[in-house]
């Protein structure tokens, strides 16, 4: 809703709410002559319980009366608030001293009873509940539902005639009604209905006004995380393009070494005369062009795969990282006789230089930071163990680890994400162990599984 | 800022406590007024006649008062001096009612015209005149007074509670017209001197 539709809202709802408390003295008429005839059957009988139904249909006229009317003066200040905003003091004391004004003139001209200590007290009390609604969300229906039940509430104190000498109750009908009771004795019963009715529909106010601002608060907070999660979106978009202009810039590294040794060979080619070397040169470089082509495939269709040993993994991973400076050592151990395992090749390598490199940057207690990359596995399986002295995870964090942004460090926090992935994709699990102040273990298991055309460690590279 | 909305709050207590002092005190106020716990001897004879001034539900009060000492009455919150047949006495409720006037379609002036021309009349049939004002404080208004001074004054006898004359207003029209008068501390107190009037 635009804030001129608003305006006029707010405009249209004041004007007509008020419009409706110019006509309440003759719609409420008979409802005035009932509650007489209650009295009057109270005297006569004797029935306490006519008093009550006199005091109920007293409390809602009167509830009503001063709801609208409230409400009105309410609305027509939200009006002015929209036109020109008003300092808090003005605007509700303005609308006390308007709503004042309101029954008293309204009083005077139609001759029809109010309660003014009552009243305004109601009234100032509303205002307080209502005070943190203003600003919120449908400021005017959350005002209405509290202003009601209050004014409802308190209306009930008028029939007490405990409270007579406070001026609650001087009205006409609420007057008669006490004395009524106190002719028949029976003051104790209005006094506890009075307080019967009034504290649970106070109480009630009170918990709807302390329900809205919770309400508010809720969808203040929950607009926020929307707000926090747009931006972490962005950033995590930015991040991952980051990470792919990486592993282009990585790619594009590995593609030189093949180059390296065609420009060698054909350097060669050029001179040399032995038929069997050019053969022998010739293969060479169709070697390096399927190697490199190789990896082109892997690298743009994930869903490549090809058969590896561990081998040919462990000598790509050792190529890619520093295995020995001051602060770290890198041991690797690597069982005899592994199968080998069908997986994309680039992305794996991938995967296990990230978890590497996690492992690098993580601070450790120790002197020297020690990683331990273990392969080991059987028939069916090939696990990859990277374990570190780092300062380990907290378990509280445990299950955040995966998810794409977290990091506990000064990492992009897309490694382990990433690695998860790949793994996933190529049919493998993931898991971490850890412990706060001894390092923490990733361990990949690959399965040695048939190919997707179920020929089982079969020479032949499956991609597109 | 924190401060000087504490200060506010104390404030506004002791305000409030202070009010409800004052009105308290106020309202103990008393003065010593001379009057009848009864009439010492009877001063009216049955048929009542029971009226309104003003329209107040009090009048079902004195109504069923009057039934439970027995004595015979015409209940005639509208009576008219058209009504004096056969009347002997009249009892008076004074108290104005908005809503009773309304309900009995008449205005305030229809209302005081009605009471003076009753009251004329009673005053030449020499019919005794017992006047009743239960409203207490707050049935006290412009209109209520008016209504007082009319029938405290052609009043024989007044009874009223002792808020209803918080500022002295009856008991000074009593005193000045020299009208026997009974101040009751509540209304359940009205059955002695109601029937001291008549027996």
């Amino acid at each position: 809703m635009t804030k001129r539709h608003t305006y006029w809202l707010h405009l249209v709802l004041g004007l007509g709410a008020l419009l409706i408390v110019l006509m309440l003295p003759w719609l409420t008429e008979s409802y005035w002559f009932g509650m007489i005839v209650k009295i009057r059957e109270a005297v006569t009988t004797g029935d306490t319980g006519n008093l009550v139904m006199a005091s109920a249909s007293n409390s809602i006229i009167f509830a009503l009366q001063n709801t609208l009317s409230f409400i009105g003066i309410f609305s027509l200040f939200l009006v002015i608030e929209d036109y020109r905003p008003l300092k808090s003091y003005w605007f509700y004391s303005g609308i006390l001293i308007a709503f004042w004004g309101l029954n008293y003139g309204w009083s005077s001209v139609t001759k029809m009873p109010w309660e003014p200590v009552n009243n305004i007290l109601a009234a100032f009390i509303t205002l307080l509940l209502i005070r943190s609604n203003v600003r919120g969300h449908n400021p005017l229906f959350r005002s209405t539902v509290i202003a009601l039940q209050t004014f409802f509430a308190f209306q009930w104190l008028n029939i007490m005639p405990a409270l007579s000498r406070y001026y609650f109750g001087i009205s006409d009908i609420p007057n008669s009604i006490k004395r009524t009771s106190i002719y028949l004795e029976s003051m104790d019963v209005l006094n506890f209905v009075g307080l019967a009715f009034y504290f649970p529909i106070f109480i009630s106010a009170g918990i709807t006004s302390v329900m809205f601002i919770s309400f508010d608060r809720y969808i203040s907070i929950s607009e926020e995380n929307y707000r926090n999660e747009k931006e972490l979106s962005a950033i995590r978009s930015k991040a991952l393009e980051n990470r792919i202009y990486q592993e282009i810039h990585t790619l594009a590294h590995d593609l030189k070494t093949p180059l390296v040794t065609i420009r060698g060979l054909s350097s060669l080619l050029s001179i040399s005369q032995n038929k069997e070397k050019i053969v022998e040169y010739t293969e060479r470089i169709d070697g390096s062009v399927e190697k490199m082509s190789e990896m082109i495939t892997s690298f743009l269709f994930g869903s490549s795969k090809k058969l590896l040993s561990v081998d040919e993994v462990m000598t790509y991973v050792r190529a890619q990282i520093p295995m020995e400076n001051e602060e770290l050592t890198v041991t690797i151990t690597v069982d005899e006789n592994l199968p080998t395992f069908y997986a994309n090749k680039i992305r794996i390598v991938r995967a296990l230089i990230n978890i590497i490199e996690n492992a690098m940057v993580v601070p450790t207690d120790e002197e020297v930071k020690v990683i331990d990359i273990q392969v080991a596995g059987d028939d069916k399986h090939v696990a990859f163990k990277i374990r570190d002295n780092g300062i380990g995870i907290p378990s509280d964090q445990m299950d955040k680890i995966w998810d794409v942004g977290f990091s506990t460090g000064s990492t992009s926090g897309l490694g382990l994400s990433f690695a998860k992935k790949v793994v996933e994709d190529n049919g493998g699990t993931i898991s971490l162990e850890s412990m706060v102040g001894v390092g923490t273990s990733v361990i990949i298991d690959l399965p040695v599984t048939e190919n997707e055309w179920g020929n089982k460690n079969e020479e032949e590279s499956i991609g597109h | 800022m924190k401060i000087i909305r504490q200060i506010q709050w104390v404030v506004l207590t002791l305000l409030i406590i202070t009010g409800l002092i004052f009105i308290n005190y106020r309202q103990e106020q008393r003065r010593e007024i001379m009057s009848y716990p009864s009439l010492p001897r009877p001063i009216a004879e049955e048929m009542l006649l029971i009226t309104s001034a003003g329209q107040t539900t009090d009048t079902y009060i004195i109504k069923d008062i009057a039934n439970e000492l027995r004595i015979h009455n015409y209940f005639m919150p509208q009576a008219t001096d058209l009504d004096l047949e056969d009347i002997n006495s009249i009892a008076v409720v004074v108290g104005y009612s908005d809503i009773g006037e309304r309900l009995h379609g008449k205005t305030f002036e229809d209302e005081v015209n009605r009471i003076k021309g009753l009251l004329e009349l009673a005053d030449n049939q020499e019919i005794e005149v017992i006047t009743f004002y239960i409203g207490g404080q707050h049935q006290r208004s412009t209109e209520t007074d008016e209504l007082l001074a009319i029938v405290c004054d052609a009043s024989n006898y007044i009874v009223i509670t002792e808020d209803g004359d918080y500022d002295h207003y009856i008991t000074t029209i009593a005193e000045d017209s020299d009208i026997p008068m009974t101040i009751v501390d509540d209304i359940t107190n009205l059955s002695e001197p109601f029937a001291s009037a008549f027996r």
